[in-house]
């Protein structure tokens, strides 16, 4: 499932590629000009609000209509932070900025390379000014990080809809606008009126209209994909990993992360609530399938270790499914609370690695007299005390996605 | 005028930004991320500082995660990207027979204030860009294809920000 992952020099070809076609499309669209985009705003040639919103609907068309038929992990893409703080001051600036200037950054350096030389001045001020940010942020760092944080939220979690009624929203808000800014075009433009419109031109508009609003709606109606449609969709390499037994943690492992304060460590115990009151982990927290299927990761930071457990494997594994396609960085505690208990209670000699499946059926082969939960040493054993025991460590930590970083990308 | 070589038209607006979607798309489907413009001119800014004082770019905690230590600002994504807009700029511009060395500039303006005006409104974008954590291409479209909720905000903004300057601005333009 796309987006696709390059590395090394493919990445920089089709990296260089993307911004070729970036630099061209900017070029023809006249976007290289500063008397074309200052247009924009004195409303006699809407230019910059048409080639913009349409480039928004029309990319947003493909990326929401491929994610609900399964071709495009939406979740795997990069969605900008909010920071709706700095995203007001910054907004602000860049439209003082615009008017004085005439470019953004990116159209400038496309003036820039067809030696217009305010646009080659313009990149110079626009360094400037992202010398002068890198020297004064720390003046302001909290403003910057943390006001109006939220992280990854789009327009459709922020109104608790399904995307494609965010989707038809912003075609429908579009078209509504083309419309409105042709009407201010007409009336600004009063000294050279432009020609009617060809019957062909009238047509295809029309048809792009209709085309915009079907796929809107397709895209609505199919939904964006539940957690359950990507399990199917996914199936084949999520088997593929459980059976090459790399998110499986051996128990020493999982208490050496216990007792490192370094990890962002969530125990998901999945068992029923008679069993986990009977004994779980220390800070294990008592989670059902439905929940790590729908509404619980959203709650985890993004460098949350996840670590599944169950008796054996069987329920574990499928709670470590639901996270997985969800993007948390999961893993199943190798055994279940059974063969934690064979190392950690029983002390049983010879108990096998993580890369040996457990073979029982889910059913807690410990017997507890009474319910203690974490109160007892096995709990979180103390290190110390319990003989060393030599694991092969799985356990990979995601770096952040992407720095905070100022600038585009 | 008539010294002056043929210029093929624009692109109409509508089918620029058709052209431009499935770019931003594509950028989505094979990377992962968005365009950007200012990322890289960020990038090259810090590489200048880090040559001629490298211990301030280590102290300040912003520069330090583009270049700190041993870390090369310029091994980054943004960068190509960079290259590729302005290469594809000027091979667009070419056959089109748009490069010209030039000022654009609106009819009232003399020159020498064009080029102060456009160093003065880059620094406002560049120190704005900062803030905001992208440009109208890394955040303004970009994020609003995925529908961000800060992208939109900061779009709304840019449009108002420039349409409350422009009709008191409006003899640099017209």
């Amino acid at each position: 499932m796309a987006p696709l992952h390059f590395a090394g020099l493919p990445f920089i070809l089709v990296t260089l590629a993307t911004g070729f076609a970036f630099g061209f499309v900017l070029e023809r669209s006249g976007f290289g000009n500063a008397r074309n985009l200052a247009a924009q705003f004195y409303l006699h040639d809407m230019r910059v609000l048409k080639v913009m919103f349409t480039a928004i609907v029309t990319a947003m068309l493909l990326i929401f209509a491929a994610a609900a038929i399964g071709v495009l992990d939406f979740g795997a893409l990069e969605v900008p932070a909010t920071y709706l703080g700095p995203a007001i001051v910054g907004g602000l600036l860049l439209g003082v900025g615009f008017i004085l200037g005439g470019y953004c950054p990116g159209t400038s350096l496309v003036s820039m390379s067809t030696l217009k030389i305010d646009g080659a001045i313009f990149v110079l001020g626009v360094t400037f000014g992202l010398f002068l940010f890198g020297q004064t942020v720390p003046g302001f760092w909290n403003f910057w990080n943390f006001s109006g944080a939220h992280g990854r939220w789009t327009l459709n979690e922020a109104a608790g809809v399904d995307a494609g009624w965010a989707v038809l929203g912003v075609v429908a808000m579009a078209v509504g606008a083309f419309w409105f800014v042709e009407r201010v075009e007409g009336f600004f433009r009063r000294g050279k009126p432009q020609p009617p419109l060809s019957l062909r031109a009238t047509w295809l508009r029309r048809s792009a209209v209709a085309g915009a609003l079907g796929i809107a709606l397709v895209t609505l109606a199919i939904g964006q994909p539940t957690t359950e449609r990507k399990i199917a969709w996914q199936a084949q390499a999520l088997d593929a990993r459980l059976e090459s037994r790399e998110i499986h943690l051996d128990p020493a492992e999982v208490l050496s992360m216990m007792r490192n304060n370094q990890i962002d460590l969530v125990l998901a115990d999945v068992r029923n609530e008679a069993e986990y009151n009977l004994f779980h982990l220390v800070d294990a927290r008592r989670v059902t399938l439905a929940e790590l299927a729908h509404g619980w990761p959203q709650r985890l930071s993004e460098d949350a270790v996840v670590v599944v457990i169950s008796n054996d494997e069987q329920a574990a594994e499928e709670g470590w499914k639901r996270l997985a396609v969800q993007r948390v960085n999961a893993y199943v505690l190798a055994g279940g609370i059974n063969r934690w208990l064979d190392l950690y209670r029983a002390q049983t000699a010879n108990v096998p690695g993580p890369d040996h499946p457990a073979a029982g059926d889910d059913v807690l082969r410990h017997r507890f007299e009474i319910a203690l939960g974490d109160r007892v040493a096995e709990a979180r054993p103390d290190p110390k005390q319990v003989p060393p025991r030599k694991f092969q460590p799985k356990l990979k930590l995601r770096k952040a996605v992407r720095p905070v970083g100022g600038g585009c990308g | 005028m008539n010294q002056e070589r043929a210029t093929s038209p624009l692109w109409n607006p509508y089918a620029g930004g058709v052209a431009l979607g499935i770019v931003l798309f594509l950028s989505y489907y094979l990377s992962g991320a968005g365009l950007g413009g200012s990322g890289g001119v960020a990038r090259v800014a810090t590489f200048a500082v880090d040559q001629v004082a490298s211990q301030q770019v280590d102290r300040n905690p912003y520069l330090a995660k583009i270049a700190g230590g041993d870390a090369n600002p310029l091994n980054h994504r943004m960068v190509w990207m960079l290259l590729g807009v302005i290469a594809g700029g000027f091979v667009s511009g070419s056959l089109a027979g748009r490069v010209k060395a030039e000022t654009i500039k609106g009819p009232a303006v003399s020159t020498r204030l064009r080029w102060a005006l456009a160093f003065l409104g880059g620094g406002f974008m560049g120190y704005g860009a900062g803030i905001a954590r992208g440009c109208t291409s890394g955040q303004a479209l970009s994020g609003g294809a995925v529908l961000a909720v800060g992208s939109w905000a900061f779009m709304m903004m840019v449009f108002a920000g420039a349409y409350l300057l422009a009709y008191p601005l409006r003899r640099l333009w017209n």
